[in-house]
């Protein structure tokens, strides 16, 4: 399967941050959640891809081309949608369609239209007077009228009420049917993906943790509660982290059958959420 | 590249009608021995103007990010920008022409100064050396960061504008006369020399810009 994404061991150094061997990959005809906290790495490696900052070393490929060499011809096809506002506040929708469309290769009228139809927003409204959601609604219909292959959002849903949020999933939804497709989200809000994403790669302080597919994570991670008597040293090393508490303890293991086949039914396992999961790889040790 | 030009008109719809009035305004108050360059300063000033309130819109609505996520060079953005002075001084000439016809029909008691090929070439090198300087400034540090250095480039363009030009003179005033000295062959020389301050200036330009991160 031929992959939209791949990234080696990207670089970038800034006096108080650093991205650190930066590797992933995304094949096509899937949607990858690009998780971590705040200032753990997302935006700078988005903006890597979209050569808006200069990589210090390491390989970025789209669509197999290098995105530097072949800057221009990734950009008509990639749809981008940013987490504050790209667009001119002065300018109406209308205004900016007239700018942005001779710019496209394969520009769909049609397509513009509908979405800004569906999404019911203003084409003579001046963009200073949007709301935050149909800022971002305006941006998702010109990521999506030009006939993109991939789609990178940046923190799309922060910000953004349920009811938009959970449409930007249903549309995310409905574009990946198409299997040459394929899509880079980042957030922080990880029950949005949980819902959507296929792949998921988690990024800490410009460090990545893992990136595997979301089923794979689903099935083996584990979330472990039981007595704090039964933590001896050699259990506690199968842990992600734990929590303890005056109950007991809670905590996070990568594989639930190792731990179920060494404790047996002194435990209960419950399926993690993936908000469980980044809590537990950020804080090792939660005391509660 | 055209749509980027489109985009720097599009977003200073309401600057036009202050840009008229400003016009009606040099226009008026030059009522002197300088008023063969009344066409020239009003290329110049409005020019510029527009130039620098479009650079600040690019800066304050994260409009450079906006357009580097498009798929267009840098070298394009770049150039856009130094086309567009042509566009500004079209446009100035073109208000300028019919402000003079309209004032020149009502017979008014003022004296107005005619569009000629010289005040346009004059204004045009003016505003040239202007965009020269403060371009590859704007592009290397964003146009809120550069502000000061583009004040003080401004101040000390005006201020030495006139040693320049008595400078310009007493060095070519000879050559010309060697070359017969006729006025146009100087405003070919014009012409020239402000093309090619316009291309190292856009070379700087490219150079920054591309170097530059969001």
């Amino acid at each position: 399967m031929e992959n939209i994404l791949e990234i080696k061991n990207l670089r970038k150094n800034f006096k108080d941050f650093s991205l650190k061997d930066v590797s992933f990959f995304l094949p096509r005809g899937f949607i990858m959640g690009f998780i971590g906290p705040n200032g753990a790495g997302k935006s700078t490696t988005i903006k890597l891809i979209m050569n808006l900052l200069k990589k210090d070393s390491g390989e970025i490929k789209v669509f197999g081309l290098d995105n530097i060499k072949n800057e221009i011809e990734i950009k008509d096809r990639i749809g981008f949608v940013f987490d504050e506002n790209l667009f001119y506040e002065e300018l109406t929708a209308l205004e900016i369609k007239k700018i942005i469309k001779p710019l496209y290769k394969r520009w769909d009228e049609d397509s513009f239209l509908k979405y800004i139809k569906d999404f019911n927003l203003p084409l003579n409204k001046k963009i200073k007077d949007f709301s935050k959601g149909m800022k971002m609604k305006l941006s998702l219909s010109v990521a999506l009228s030009h006939n993109a292959e991939m789609l990178i959002m940046d923190e799309p849903t922060s910000g953004l009420d349920p009811i938009v949020r959970s449409e930007l999933l249903d549309i995310l939804s409905y574009i990946i049917q198409d299997e040459n497709k394929g899509v880079l989200f980042s957030t922080h809000i990880t029950s949005d993906l949980e819902k959507i994403a296929d792949y998921i790669t988690f990024i800490n302080n410009g460090e990545i943790l893992f990136s595997v597919e979301k089923d794979i994570i689903m099935d083996n991670y584990g979330m472990v509660k039981g007595d704090k008597e039964i933590l001896r040293e050699d259990i506690k090393k199968e842990f992600v982290g734990i929590k303890y508490s005056s109950f007991g303890f809670e905590g996070l293991v990568k594989d639930k059958k190792v731990i179920k086949n060494a404790l047996k039914e002194k435990i209960i396992i419950e399926k993690p959420s993936l908000d469980d999961i980044m809590l537990y790889y950020l804080r090792r040790e939660i005391h509660a | 590249m055209l749509s980027l030009i489109l985009k720097d008109l599009l977003i200073q719809k309401k600057n036009l009608i202050f840009a008229f009035l400003y016009i009606i305004f040099i226009m008026l108050s030059i009522q002197s021995k300088i008023m063969g360059a009344t066409l020239s300063i009003c290329i110049c000033a409005i020019s510029y103007i527009t130039l620098s309130s479009a650079s600040a819109y690019d800066d304050r609505s994260n409009g450079n990010i906006f357009l580097n996520t498009l798929p267009i060079s840098r070298e394009k953005i770049v150039l856009s920008k130094y086309i567009s002075l042509f566009i500004y001084a079209a446009f100035t000439t073109a208000i300028y022409f019919i402000i003079y016809i309209i004032t020149s029909s009502l017979n008014l008691k003022i004296s107005l100064y005619p569009v000629t090929l010289e005040g346009i070439i004059y204004g045009l090198f003016l505003v040239s050396i202007m965009y020269s300087l403060s371009l590859p400034i704007f592009f290397k540090f964003g146009y809120m960061k550069a502000k000061w250095i583009q004040f003080i480039i401004f101040f000390l363009f005006f201020g030495g504008i006139s040693y320049i030009i008595k400078f310009l003179e007493s060095r070519f005033s000879n050559i010309l006369l060697d070359f017969g000295g006729s006025k146009c062959l100087i405003m070919l020389l014009i012409i020239i020399l402000s093309f090619i301050i316009l291309f190292i200036s856009y070379c700087l330009s490219v150079y920054f810009y591309k170097r530059r991160e969001f």
